[in-house]
């Protein structure tokens, strides 16, 4: 873990949403070291909503379906074979009958096995509210259906389908329609789990904050 | 036209990872502790609380205990809500059945420390005050307890049996997302539908199954089957999970 990736996970955005977990874990800690009845159950109700909340959050991080892509980070393109596209409710995640896909609070998921240059291809599912690379209207008559996908080369759970590839991107996914489709494993989000980096600051202000007070008397 | 005719990618539910599943248990535990010190505190210092009337008709109090019953039932339903994904439909009955044994213990801890006498009656303010004799609020609390519980058993089956739980885990079935096809209805709570899943292999398979009413809400079913026999009527059953499984 390179010093770039330790200040992305521990950048302000995480020292402030640290804020209200180790708030909840100084009344718990305050409380178990002596503090009143109120604040030791005050503070056990307060950390038990935190922690549901956090597996919210890692739970939505690590989900099959691809993460957007970080800003300002350099992206790769490559080929990708689709094996289907599907139309569901934006909410609920539930597919569509029909797949007009114009309602609104609807979703496109594409299916897809990214074949990159230089590492293993891996199977991962790219949601975008349009039917980018005009995708789901391929395929009818059974040929192999092809899209140019860009990833992240350092996070590849970080997979989109961009609208408009350069023309050299498209001609190598064309051409990739004559290979075998490759059986890939879905592709797995390694390093800490979404929201991990809120919970360990949590718990370093609380640690410091029943510290200071237990100290000062 | 679907234009594209679909893959399945993630249609069985995935089960959470380790560090999620810490996060929720750890949480329930912190919960389930709460559920309990509130009820045991509401009943263990009911008599200490000294209620002060103005001569208006209100009375007050500064103990926490007076409010012990409103925090124990906030709680109790936190407990139901986050416990809910592990206990399904169980999880009513044990979170009423914690709270009344907290109760219950909290008043024996009482008796066992001589706050409260036999013969005396107490003022237990669950959302109106009651004026009952103790051992009339022990015998009420030990039957609360024990309907919970059998409320809880009998969620528990329920949810086992739609889920078909035990098939899948006990008995070595496999698991694949399926498609129900073809309702004919046989009464009113359930119906007779094909079920079209892929085994393994992906062989496609349409075999009859009966299906509670409720399957017809949703979009796909879970089909458990036998991996030896997968075509076999009678050991393939549509299970319905908890939740869809999202993309």
């Amino acid at each position: 873990m390179n010093r770039a990736r330790l200040r992305a996970l521990f950048g302000p955005h995480s020292l402030w949403g640290a804020l209200p977990v180790g708030a909840a874990l100084t009344a718990l800690g305050l409380g178990l070291t002596g503090g009143g009845r109120w604040l030791l159950l005050l503070g056990a109700a307060a950390t038990a909503g935190a922690l549901l909340l956090l597996a919210a959050v890692a739970e939505a991080g690590n989900g099959v379906a691809s993460a957007a892509p970080r800003p300002g980070r350099p992206t790769s393109y490559a080929p990708a074979h689709v094996h289907g596209v599907r139309v569901v409710h934006a909410g609920s995640g539930r597919t569509l009958r029909d797949s007009d896909g114009r309602a609104q609070g609807t979703l496109f998921v594409f299916d897809l096995t990214v074949v990159p240059a230089g590492r293993a291809p891996y199977r991962v599912l790219v949601r975008h509210p349009l039917d980018v690379q005009g995708l789901a209207g391929q395929g009818k008559d059974g040929t192999p259906v092809t899209a140019v996908a860009a990833y992240d080369p350092e996070e590849p759970w970080r997979t989109v389908l961009p609208a408009s590839p350069p023309p050299r991107e498209r001609q190598r996914a064309r051409a990739l329609a004559a290979a075998p489709v490759p059986t890939a494993s879905p592709v797995t989000r390694v390093g800490l789990p979404a929201g991990a980096s809120l919970l360990v600051l949590g718990v370093l202000y609380a640690g410091a904050a029943v510290a200071l007070v237990r100290a000062a008397g | 036209m679907d234009g594209i005719r679909q893959g399945v990618a993630g249609g069985v539910p995935r089960r959470a990872g380790w560090y999620v599943q810490t996060l929720r248990l750890t949480a329930c535990a912190l919960l389930a502790w709460l559920v309990w010190q509130v009820w045991h505190l509401s009943t263990y210092e009911a008599a200490d609380v000294v209620w002060v009337c103005d001569g208006t008709g209100s009375c007050g109090t500064d103990h926490f205990a007076s409010v012990g019953p409103f925090a124990g039932i906030a709680a109790a339903i936190g407990l139901g809500i986050a416990a809910a994904r592990y206990l399904h439909r169980s999880a009513p009955g044990a979170v009423v059945a914690l709270s009344a044994w907290a109760a219950l213990a909290g008043w024996q801890d009482a008796l066992a420390d001589g706050k409260v006498t036999r013969a005396d009656t107490s003022a237990w303010f669950l959302l109106v005050p009651v004026e009952l004799p103790v051992p009339t609020w022990l015998a009420v609390l030990r039957w609360l307890t024990a309907a919970a519980l059998a409320g809880a058993c009998c969620g528990a089956f329920s949810s086992l049996y739609r889920t078909a739980a035990v098939a899948r885990f006990l008995r070595g079935r496999a698991c694949a997302p399926g498609t129900l096809e073809g309702w004919r209805s046989l009464g009113r709570r359930h119906g007779e539908a094909d079920l079209l899943f892929a085994d393994e292999r992906g062989v496609r398979h349409r075999v009859p199954v009966v299906v509670a009413r409720r399957a017809l809400t949703r979009e796909t079913v879970l089909a458990v089957y036998d991996p030896a026999r997968p075509g076999d009527a009678a050991r393939t059953r549509a299970a319905l999970p908890r939740k869809e499984a999202r993309p």
